[in-house]
């Protein structure tokens, strides 16, 4: 054999074994969701033709598309358009179009129901389903699916357990099939917030079929199944499950209300850095992006090319100190703290004014919210120099770790305000920031004396946000906050539908929570979505959850 | 030639075995585990410690290394906490994203590098050795996010020259029969050149980031390499006697430089796969190391071992290719190892 030969022979040996490396994968989609490379249609594609396709990128990742688990933001809103819950808000059109969901509500799954006081004090709600909703395979939406859904809140391994003793739901036998139409629900409560679940996505039915022939010896409830695969009857239904490349909704033929989605497409990009979608979007790339830093929306602003939406929502960001960690075991020393947080600095350098003022546990757009007490978080640096002194507490040798996320660069930059507040009244501070899990995990054991955190309430409750955030025990109650006379306050509001009572009730325990001060309540951060200029139905709900079904582009050229 | 192959691929395996096991103590230091993430912000501490017991991290990290062990031995690499798939799948999916990524940074940073490089040390000291120089200084010195936003912000949204950053291909369009998963060979094999120049100006902006950074190191090696092989006497010799310029490189001082610089070009190939983070992440890659960053956020044990175990395994095997290419480049490298197995 010559040379040349030899060498041409171990040449293509080299290059088989460099494309094997390539090739011992596949480019396609993952084969447990069933999904296709399938060719669909590019979206504008005759000039002066508006597109009903849109293309949007979100805040992250979709991760798992599974009802019934902790999942990314992303995930959310790609399961609201998927299924289908039994009832939703009604929506009022403001003056710049932003389309905002009120406290009233009408029938979705439900063509209608009643809510009546039952004989042992709670509710009975009743349901009569719509006979023309199907699942997007095709089959008829029945009571058994509702049921289902909610059996599988309840007894599932998933977190919604947790939500549906808030109002008065913790057995399957309180969720009863009446006929294939009609679902019964009694609670053991009077729980305001009673309406307000049932618009939640969660309780959106499951196809009880597809489900129970996807079960497994270990996974009763097929969670491993839904990871990667829906089967619901809400707006859309999934035509490509790619989350790396690209997730693609088409509108559900069995939807009941498939004559108000107003778009035949959605593809949901994966565009980690938000710079970038800014930019996709302001050239027309993308007709939604969503999860924009402040700083980057109020460079937007001035661009005639897109709209930005904003609206108050009751979200709280937060500085939680731990009250069973010293120096926090001391109530003076946690108000000096208090009156030292910059909170007008924050609002308008950390969020570029789109937030609001927290001012309390209680948001300052949430029913009951009262603005004498919540006026007592202000700045006041005389004030925090004062309380420092009255605790007590020898600063000169003490740094406090103050732990943020890697993932949350307002928080970070809060941090650093917050840090220099602190110094004004001789209170060292060293920020850490810390990758996302190993803060989830030292904030669970406790490790973490002082944090910044946030949290967001569906159902826009007070006393569902106070007991989840700041009662006894609460595994959430990441200052470890604990007042006998506080958590009664919340019992005796919590199940009550008297505005009076739940006024008063309110009012008392977000005094005591401003004196005992574990939390300086920093922001509420507004809920932004920029869009493309000519794009409309951009809508704002309990969730605060990015929805599809009702945006435009029949202006779009 | 085959037996010095097996050779090498029985010893590729053993530091294979070897780095899946430090791999496994070390990702075991990081702190945090992703189950407090899964369970959500409503969970309940007996969910968070059901969730790690699903994942097996409740056990002693002896019983967790024997699962692991038995799992590598079939190819598994764990579940994913974050996305609950297996990350041998996920990994799998999203490597020839990394790899044609990287080639072609390499092949591109290659064409650049190398006749640079050359061209520096045949005009040692005079104006283009300079000019060749201070390029790979602005290379080496470049902050690649920097230069991404860069390139992004010039050719695409001033000029529109380039498409924006969403990844490996536009919108809706359908890709080639995967053969290879280079999209851009897989194009070629099944006739679709359409789909071949959406791939390759999907590929541009990320390809010339990289290798604006890559030719740096490329350079400088060639430079020395080159540099040092025509200081050799049997290159004065064939100038004196007038061998041309070009025959004279090509075929003698390349040869002779190779070696170094195919070592350059192999470590910074592998260097990619690990460090094409940033570079996935702004151009909404769908890579590994886009992958991986999302692993490390959420602290997703799992993915965070099999994305360093994979990284090493292709180190290993790309030191195993090299070797190969230095057999084909180096006769005497070719005939020590068949005289080894004689």
């Amino acid at each position: 054999m010559s040379n040349k030969n030899l060498k041409i022979k171990q040449l293509v040996a080299v290059a088989i074994l460099v494309i094997a490396l390539g090739a011992c994968s596949s480019s396609s989609p993952s084969s447990d969701s069933g999904a296709t490379d399938t060719a669909v249609a590019t979206a504008d594609t005759t000039a002066g033709v508006a597109s009903t396709e849109l293309v949007v990128a979100l805040s992250d990742t979709t991760n798992m598309i599974e009802l019934h688990s902790f999942k990314s933001t992303a995930a959310y809103s790609i399961t609201k358009s998927l299924y289908e819950p039994l009832l939703r808000q009604k929506f009022e059109t403001r003056d710049d179009g932003l389309q905002v969901g009120t406290l009233e509500h009408e029938g979705a799954g439900a063509e209608s129901y009643t809510v009546e006081v039952s004989p042992a004090g709670g509710f009975v709600a009743t349901f009569k389903l719509r006979a023309n909703a199907k699942f997007s395979d095709g089959s008829p939406v029945t009571a058994a699916d509702y049921k289902y859904t909610f059996d599988r809140s309840i007894k599932g391994p998933g977190y919604i357990g947790l939500l549906l003793p808030f109002i008065g739901v913790d057995s399957v036998d309180q969720i009863k099939v009446v006929d294939d139409l009609t679902l019964e629900i009694t609670t053991k409560v009077q729980s305001p917030l009673f309406e307000r679940f049932m618009t939640f996505q969660v309780f959106g039915a499951i196809n009880k079929k597809v489900a129970e022939a996807n079960k497994t010896a270990d996974d009763e409830w097929s969670f491993k199944y839904f990871e990667t695969n829906a089967a619901g009857s809400g707006p859309y239904m999934i035509d490509t499950y790619d989350p790396e490349n690209g997730i693609v909704l088409v509108p559900n033929p069995g939807y009941w209300d498939a004559a108000n989605v107003k778009n035949t497409k959605v593809t949901v990009l994966a565009v980690p850095d938000a710079s970038q979608r800014a930019l996709l979007l302001q050239k027309g790339e993308l007709d939604l992006a969503d999860g924009l830093p402040p700083k980057m929306v109020t460079d937007l602003l001035a661009d005639p090319n897109v709209k930005v939406y904003k609206s108050a929502s009751s979200g709280v960001n937060y500085l939680a100190m731990n009250v069973g960690v010293k120096p926090f075991d001391n109530q003076a020393f946690r108000q000096a703290i208090l009156y030292a947080v910059p909170y007008e600095g924050i609002i308008s350098g950390v969020m570029y004014g789109f937030a609001a003022p927290a001012n309390g546990v209680v948001s300052t757009s949430m029913e009951t919210y009262d603005s004498a007490i919540g006026a007592g978080y202000k700045t006041d640096l005389e004030m925090a120099k004062k309380k420092l002194l009255e605790s007590k507490v020898d600063v000169s040798k003490l740094t406090i770790p103050l732990a943020v996320r890697e993932s949350r660069l307002d928080d970070q930059a809060a941090a650093v305000l917050i840090q220099d507040g602190l110094r004004a009244i001789g209170v060292n501070v060293e920020v850490q920031i810390l990758p996302d899990g190993d803060f989830a995990t030292k904030q669970n054991a406790n490790e973490l004396p002082l944090q910044i955190h946030d949290w967001s309430s569906w159902g826009e409750d007070p006393f569902y946000q106070m007991k989840f955030l700041t009662s006894c025990g609460s595994f959430v109650n990441y200052s470890r906050f604990c007042s006998k006379d506080y958590d009664k306050l919340i019992a005796e509001g919590i199940f009550s539908t008297d505005k009076a009572v739940r006024q008063a009730a309110s009012s008392k325990a977000q005094q005591i929570f401003v004196d005992q001060a574990p939390w300086a309540p920093l922001w509420s951060a507004d809920r932004t979505v920029v869009v493309k200029s000519c794009v409309t139905g951009v809508d704002r709900d309990y969730t605060l959850v990015a929805g599809f079904s009702k945006l435009n582009k029949e202006n779009c050229k | 030639m085959w037996g010095f192959l097996v050779r090498r691929l029985t010893t590729a395996f053993l530091v294979i075995v070897g780095v899946a096991v430090v791999v496994f103590f070390v990702i075991r230091v990081l702190p945090g585990d992703g189950a407090a993430l899964r369970a959500g912000p409503y969970a309940s501490a007996e969910r968070v410690a059901q969730i790690r017991k699903d994942y097996g991290l409740d056990k002693s990290l002896f019983s967790q290394f024997c699962v692991y062990i038995k799992d590598l031995s079939h190819g598994r690499l764990g579940t994913s906490m974050r996305t609950g798939k297996n990350v041998t799948g996920e990994l799998f999916e999203r490597l020839p994203a990394s790899l044609e990524l990287a080639f072609y940074s390499v092949l591109l940073a290659s064409i650049i590098g190398l006749p640079l490089g050359a061209l520096a040390a045949i005009k040692r000291g005079k104006v283009a050795d300079q000019m060749v120089r201070f390029f790979a200084v602005i290379g080496s010195s470049m902050a690649l996010f920097w230069l991404g936003i860069l390139l992004i912000y010039l050719f695409f949204y001033i000029l529109g020259w380039s498409p924006g950053p969403v990844g490996r291909m536009s919108v809706g369009q359908t890709l080639p029969p995967s053969t290879t998963g280079f999209i851009t060979i897989d194009a070629l094999i099944h006739g679709q050149f359409a789909v071949l120049g959406e791939a390759i100006k999907y590929l541009a902006l990320p390809v010339v980031t990289l290798s604006f950074v890559l030719s740096a190191p490329i350079i400088k090696i060639t430079r020395i390499a080159v540099l040092n092989t025509l200081n050799m006497e049997h290159i004065r010799t064939a100038k004196s006697i007038g061998v041309s310029s070009i025959d004279l490189i090509w075929r003698d001082v390349f040869r002779n430089a190779a070696i170094p610089i195919v070592t350059t070009i192999g470590i910074v190939f592998g260097y990619m796969l690990g460090g094409n983070v940033i570079v996935e992440f702004l151009f909404a890659w769908p890579g590994v190391g886009r992958y991986a960053y999302t692993a490390i956020q959420n602290s997703d044990i799992d993915a965070i071992q099999g994305f360093v175990l994979l990284v090493g395994i292709i180190y290993v095997l790309m030191n195993v290719v090299i070797d190969f290419v230095y057999m084909f480049i180096d006769p005497r490298v070719r005939l020590g190892s068949d005289q080894d197995s004689k």
